[in-house]
């Protein structure tokens, strides 16, 4: 046999020969040397192929077969022991991220809210403005304006505003007719006086810039204000009257407004126009309207209307068919009030205007009580006059007032109605106020402004009077925080103490004795007040006279380095301002008044903290400089008919004689006595003092201690305090704008106190910004290089991861913007990314292999903290927008809420973790 | 499931529960599969990417596979295809496979006291990346993976002849080549 090809004897060795070839070629081998050398070279080849060596998979390629076919998690990891696992259903979980995106959402504007965190120095201010002016002003007035300016992110007491340079403008169409440069204290206030003489009255806006660019302005009206009087010559008309109307203006400082013209108008019934006529004022600034009632006039209430310039006044004028009465009806008693404790006891009188008295006529006497809305008859009484016109009176109350009143030591209204028919059948009556009390002395408490203060010395006055209003002197006990004190109220019945309050309520006990027999027992509560910055301010006196200083003591609980600004008003006129570092506790200051008098109320105010103002008012009297005494002396006490009449009236003013202007009435006692009306000034003292303090606040001026005086009339401004509690700072609403209605233009600033420390910061920030674009770029071009291609992660997964990384980039690179451009589109825009970055960071945290891969978890775990970063030092250009669109809260408030809901939401961030997922189950 | 035949664990894939029966297919084959791919294609990254694939494209093809034909022939259809197309994917990744292949062999920490034995690998290993690829894989898969000439044939698509001469070819490329390999050992 030949030999066999090295084919052959392969295919030998690889075992591919059939059967009966490889026997063949087997027996030949055996019996051939050359070919066994051969075979035996061959199989050595072979053999040295086997040194070719096996290799073990690095990788559980199963595993990840079965992780890319989503059988099973390919990592399990149990992060708590399985039974304690929270199990939540796979359908909350949009739910769960929607919390966890509110959660971080809430977070950064939680941070935002604290301020400058350590470490992050970087920031910018926001200032704001403000601009108050009155406003109207007279023309040729002083224009008071009060600008402040303050940083809405930082905290004006840690950081102060520089002192800025403010330029005001007033323009009218855009037409600059004034301007005026100032500059803002460290506080960044600043109070001025513009001096508007020579500018057109009309309307204006004031403007007030810095560096150029309008920051805040405020419309503002220049025109003559004027207080306008009417006085009629009689209390009602008939038809065929004449109706002759006295007009008096004088301007807000008491000067007579001369050489201006007054429009009078006078209205029917049903509002048709009866007469309208002009006429300028003369130089006391006063005029006469007169208008002639005919025959066949519609009766009712008419309307005169006198308007000079835009002051005006309305007069109600009433026209009826009515007959004068026949004869006079009084009350006589020997007191004007009604007790509980004693009978009250009177005298009806009825006398002709003639002269005689009205005997035998029936009399009806109706006592009537109001308790509140409801007015009821207690008693009817009726009788008959006897031969001098008189029937006596005697009411017992004692059975009554307890059924009526609402609580003790309150004073009711009570009327008592008497009406008189004489034998002709003619009728009269008349109603008459007596107050109804269950005490005969009433004791009243006030604070000096009507409120109790902690932490400051209140004064505390005590007043005795007896119903009527009178004061009274008594022997008082008082019991306030187990101390007993005895003392006594003034023969003006006032009795003052000073109190300063801690945290607590006390309860004043006063027990007042009045002629050794009577005792009244009353409780005061002394209610706290609460202030979140306690501030007072005091006059020293109540009363002052004209062009004098006026003592103002200002109190604080601790000294500061504040300034508080005053400003003093007569009505709506802004009088004068004053600003008045508190450098200790206790500050006093003047304030000079010139060219006005009467009431006036002081109003301070006192920056305490970020755009927070602590106030408070007083209220001060200033006399009159030259009050007129008018005396009307006539040459007989009796005239008969047709007689004439001379009489001779003095006008002077501190016994100097003066010319003035006289308006003169001759009428018919039965004619006043049909309508007789009480005068404007008692009306506005007896609406502002309580019943019956009226008389007391009219007789301080026989008083015989100056002393007492002073102390009665601080007294009686407490009054006038407590009882202008619910109406606080009226004027100032109606006068001032407040900071929401005036324009204003918020602009933004960088703190340039250290030019290298700002380059140094902005050095900082570009690293950052740098190292955070760098290291976003380098993450996605790995994700997207497949770097993570080797981890047992599922495509999905690695979906979540990338959906991740690249809302992140977006929303730190709109936060970035907005730290440059900080609106609210680029803040809305980042803060919309930013919950879809926490809802997918939700779903990147609930995939067990990415939080469980070293890898993928640093990943979160950066670009989560680029993202805080990010924010932190946005922030402060973030939450200011942001809290404003969410309403004005209270700093704390905002702040509390911000934190529960941050932590709910970090709680539910949390929970992500404990989502179980099940063997086989798609997450 | 370790009683059952390829072919039957390949007709419970189809069905509703495929997991273990896949699973347990991949036992059998993931080791053979990878150290064929790593001679194949001289990577074991590759190997192991390519043997991850094969599984993949077993499971997601599983409904074409007909019972009939045998599976390790199939198995070894597709990683074969996977490979060349992994050949073809360019010169410059060929080139990349060669780094990858001398970097691992250069970074292999072997022990001292199987230097030698090492040198005598790598030698090997050399020379049978020398083979062009054609040669490569068959002889492969017929010296190490032991599969038939028929059986070659069919995972290739060519003749019983083509394959006879590859391999008749490779191995006498390989006696010269490990020549001094082999003198030195006798």
């Amino acid at each position: 046999m030949k030999h066999p090809s090295d084919e052959i004897l392969i295919d030998l060795l690889l075992n591919e020969l059939s059967e009966s070839e490889a026997r063949q070629v087997h027996e030949h081998v055996e019996s051939c040397d050359e070919c066994s050398e051969r075979i035996r070279k061959l199989m050595s080849l072979l053999s040295t192929l086997d040194e070719y060596p096996d290799v073990e998979s690095t990788v559980h390629i199963k595993d990840k077969v079965l992780a890319e076919l989503e059988f099973t998690s390919p990592v399990q990891i149990d992060f708590i022991p399985p039974e304690r696992i929270i199990k939540i259903a796979n359908r909350r979980r949009p739910l769960l991220a929607g919390f966890a995106a509110a959660a971080v959402l809430l977070f950064a504007i939680y941070l935002g809210q604290v301020g400058n965190l350590p470490g992050v120095t970087f920031s910018k201010g926001m200032l704001n403005a403000k601009l108050e002016i009155p406003s109207k002003v007279a023309p040729d007035s002083a224009l008071p304006v009060s600008f402040s300016i303050w940083d809405e992110v930082r905290k004006p007491d840690k950081e102060s505003v520089h002192t800025v340079q403010v330029n005001y403008m007033l323009a009218s169409d855009d037409r600059v007719v004034f301007e005026r440069k100032s500059s803002a204290s460290a506080y960044g206030t600043t109070d001025e006086l513009l001096d508007l003489s020579g500018i057109k009255p009309g309307g204006y806006q004031l403007k007030a810039q810095i560096n150029g660019k309008d920051i805040v302005k405020a419309p503002i009206s220049i025109a003559p204000s004027y207080e306008v009087m009417i006085i009629p010559d009689r209390p009602v008309y008939r038809p065929n009257d004449e109706i002759r109307l006295r007009v008096a203006a004088r301007e807000y400082s008491g000067l007579a407004a001369d050489d201006v013209d007054a429009v009078f108008v006078l209205r029917g019934p049903l509002d048709s126009l009866v007469k309208y006529d002009k006429k300028k004022l003369d130089s006391f600034g006063t005029a006469n309207f007169n208008y002639h009632l005919a025959d066949l006039v519609p009766l009712g209430e008419y309307t005169a209307t006198v308007k000079i310039g835009e002051s005006e006044a309305v007069e109600k004028i009433i026209v009826d068919d009515f007959t004068l009465p026949k004869f006079k009806v009084e009350i006589e008693s020997e007191r004007d009030y009604i007790t509980q404790s004693s009978m009250f006891r009177g005298n009806i009188k009825a006398e002709y205007f003639f002269g005689e008295p009205v005997i035998n006529a029936d009399v009806r006497i109706e006592w009537f009580v109001q308790n509140g809305l409801l007015v009821k008859r207690i008693i009817e009484i009726t009788g008959k006059t006897d031969d001098n016109g008189n029937l006596p009176l005697a009411i017992d109350a004692r059975n009554i007032y307890p059924q009526t009143a609402s609580s003790e030591n309150e004073i009711l209204e009570s009327y008592i109605k008497v009406t008189v028919i004489d034998n002709a059948h003619q009728r009269e009556e008349i109603i008459k106020s007596y107050p109804l009390a269950s005490e005969p002395v009433i004791i009243r408490m006030f604070s000096s402004n009507g409120k109790i203060i902690r932490a400051l010395n209140n004064r505390i006055f005590l007043f005795t009077s007896l119903p009527n209003g009178e004061p009274v002197s008594c022997k008082l006990k008082l019991t306030l925080a187990d101390k007993i004190l005895d003392v006594e109220t003034s023969s003006l019945g006032v009795y003052s103490f000073d109190y300063t309050p801690e945290s607590i309520d006390e309860m004043l006990e006063v027990s007042a004795s009045y002629d050794d027999t009577k005792t009244v027992d009353r409780d005061f509560p002394l209610s706290i007040t609460d202030s979140r910055f306690p501030f007072i301010i005091r006059p020293l006196k109540a009363i002052y006279r004209y062009n004098e200083h006026i003592e103002l003591e200002l109190m604080v609980p601790y000294s500061t380095n504040l300034t508080a600004h005053l400003d003093m008003y007569k009505g709506n006129h802004w009088v004068a301002s004053k600003d008045v570092d508190l450098s200790d506790t206790v500050t006093r200051t003047n304030l000079l008044v010139s060219g006005a008098w009467g009431e006036m109320t002081i109003e301070a105010s006192l920056r305490i903290g970020h755009n927070e103002i602590a106030r408070d008012k007083t209220i001060v009297f200033i006399k009159e400089p030259n009050e007129l005494n008018v005396a009307v002396n006539t040459d007989s006490q009796t005239y008969k008919p047709s007689e004439m009449v001379n009489a001779k009236i003095n006008v002077d003013a501190n016994g100097s004689e003066r010319q003035a202007s006289c308006g003169i009435i001759a009428a018919d006692k039965s004619l006043l006595a049909a309508g007789e009306k009480s005068s404007a000034t008692s009306k506005l003292i007896s609406d502002t003092l309580l019943a019956g303090l009226d008389r007391g606040y009219f007789a301080k001026e026989e008083l015989s201690s100056e002393s007492e005086q002073n102390d009665f009339s601080l007294a009686m401004l407490g009054s006038i305090s407590e009882h202008d509690k619910g109406v606080t700072s009226s004027n100032s609403i109606d006068y001032r704008f407040s900071p929401e209605q005036s324009e204003r233009n918020t602009f933004q600033y960088l703190v340039m106190a250290n030019y290298s420390l700002v380059i140094m910061r902005f050095v900082l920030t570009g690293l950052l910004y740098i190292a955070i674009v760098l290291s976003m770029i380098a993450v996605l071009v790995n994700i997207h290089r497949g770097t993570f291609g080797r981890i047992n992660i599922r495509k999905s997964a690695m979906n979540e991861l990338k959906s991740y990384a690249g809302l992140t980039s977006l929303a730190v690179l709109f936060f970035a913007l907005s730290i440059r451009y900080p609106n609210m589109i680029i803040i809305g825009i980042g803060l919309l990314i930013t919950m879809g970055v926490a809802v997918k960071l939700a779903q990147c945290i609930s995939q067990k292999e990415l939080v469980a891969n070293n890898i993928t978890l640093v990943q979160i775990i950066s670009s989560t903290a680029i993202l805080i970063t990010t924010l932190l030092l946005a922030h402060q250009g973030i939450w200011q927008p942001v809290l404003r669109y969410m309403g004005k809260m209270h700093p704390l408030m905002s702040l509390s809420l911000l934190s529960i809901l941050a932590s709910i939401g970090c709680l539910m961030i949390v929970a992500t973790f404990l989502i179980p997922v099940r063997e086989g189950e798609k997450p | 499931m370790r009683g059952l035949s390829d072919e039957e664990l390949m007709e419970l894939i189809k069905g509703n529960d495929p997991r273990l029966a896949f699973e347990e297919l991949m036992v059998r084959y993931e080791s053979r599969l990878v150290n064929f791919l790593n001679r194949y294609t001289g990577s074991l990254q590759t190997a192991e990417n390519l043997t991850q694939e094969t599984f993949l494209r077993i499971y997601k093809t599983r409904m074409t596979y007909e019972p009939t034909a045998k599976f390790k022939t199939y198995l070894y259809r597709i990683a074969t295809n996977l490979a060349i197309d992994e050949f073809r994917k360019g010169q410059r990744r060929k080139e990349e496979l060669k780094d990858d292949f001398s970097d691992k062999a250069s970074d292999n920490p072997d022990p001292h006291n199987l230097a030698e034995q090492s040198e005598r690998a790598k030698k090997v290993r050399e020379s049978v990346m020398k083979l062009d690829e054609k040669h490569r894989s068959v002889l492969v898969m017929k010296w190490f993976e032991g599969l038939r000439y028929e059986q070659i044939a069919k995972i290739l698509g060519v003749s019983v002849g083509t394959v006879k001469s590859r391999v008749h070819y490779a191995l006498k490329k390989l006696e010269v080549d490990l020549k001094p390999l082999l003198n030195g050992d006798s």
